[in-house]
């Protein structure tokens, strides 16, 4: 019984980690790219 | 933010498009405060409000983020396949700017739910995956929109490669009423809708379906920002190649 809360405890931590650094790592990205293009004048962003 | 305009004497000038993308960089900074806080919010609700499910346990609690990130997903793949049809019949590039943007997020939003569904399907039907009718149609979604952010890059030119997304997406959305329907129309593993069950079977707790709302809100409000930055970011990258050119 205890083993089994422990192991449901860490399928749950595992599913919050995977969608909290699946949302903040795609906010960093899109901040990221945001702060690359915008502060480009009239280059080309894209090779 | 200027305007890009890419109307010529078959197409008419775009109008409709550009004013979505200056709407949505108009809400970007409110919309990005709130969603902040409105996921905050159903952390905490989901944590300290939602009682624990009988049968099920903690385990339960991804119900909060699978469903969501699932009706994200779904939300995200309409816009493309909405915004596809009018880039073809307007030819407007802008239409495209936005399916492409909003197709980047059904693909994060597909994996949430591809990803923490079997983490939930191991405790509770001692299986990661199953070739179960709905995780077999959200797979080929998730591959669909795999293609779909190949298709502009390996495109002989960017307008063919539009046009090209474009048929994905529509070939994509055609998945969606048979993701949904495919637990009423075959056995499957995966449980029958139990907050809109269209039969009138079992019912969510009051406490369940309020976070679960609220977090459905919560998700929404993500999806605005991310799609209203997005496109900025498309928006701005094409106008940067159309002065390098």
């Amino acid at each position: 019984m205890q083993l089994e809360f422990g192991r449901n405890l860490g399928y749950l931590a595992t599913a919050y980690a995977i969608v909290f650094v699946a949302i903040g790592g795609y906010t960093a990205s899109l901040i990221a790219r945001w702060r690359s293009v915008s502060g480009q004048g009239d280059r080309p962003a894209r090779e | 933010m200027a305007d890009l305009n890419t109307g010529n004497a078959n197409h008419p000038e775009p109008v409709g498009a550009i004013r979505v993308v200056q709407q949505l960089a108009r809400i970007e900074r409110p919309v990005g405060i709130l969603a902040a806080m409105a996921v905050c919010a159903a952390i905490g609700m989901i944590v300290m409000y939602a009682p624990l499910e009988v049968e099920q346990g903690e385990i339960q609690k991804i119900f909060y983020v699978h469903v969501p990130s699932a009706w994200t997903a779904f939300l995200a793949v309409t816009v493309v396949f909405l915004s596809s049809i009018l880039f073809l019949l307007t030819r407007d590039r802008v239409w495209d700017e936005i399916a492409a943007s909003a197709g980047e997020i059904a693909l994060v939003f597909l994996t949430i739910v591809l990803t923490t569904g079997p983490l939930w399907g191991r405790p509770v039907w001692n299986t990661w995956w199953t070739w179960d009718a709905r995780l077999t149609y959200t797979l080929i979604l998730w591959l669909v929109f795999a293609a779909y952010q190949l298709v502009r890059p390996f495109a002989a030119d960017s307008e063919r490669g539009a046009r090209f997304a474009a048929v994905l997406s529509i070939i994509g959305f055609v998945d969606l009423p048979i993701i949904h329907f495919s637990v009423l129309w075959w056995r499957t593993l995966h449980p029958k809708p139990i907050v809109m069950d269209p039969v009138g079977g079992k019912h969510l707790d009051p406490a369940m379906f309020q976070t679960l709302m609220f977090t459905l809100g919560a998700w929404t409000l993500l999806f605005l920002y991310f799609l209203s930055k997005r496109v900025q970011i498309e928006h701005r990258r094409n106008e940067l190649d159309a002065a390098g050119r």
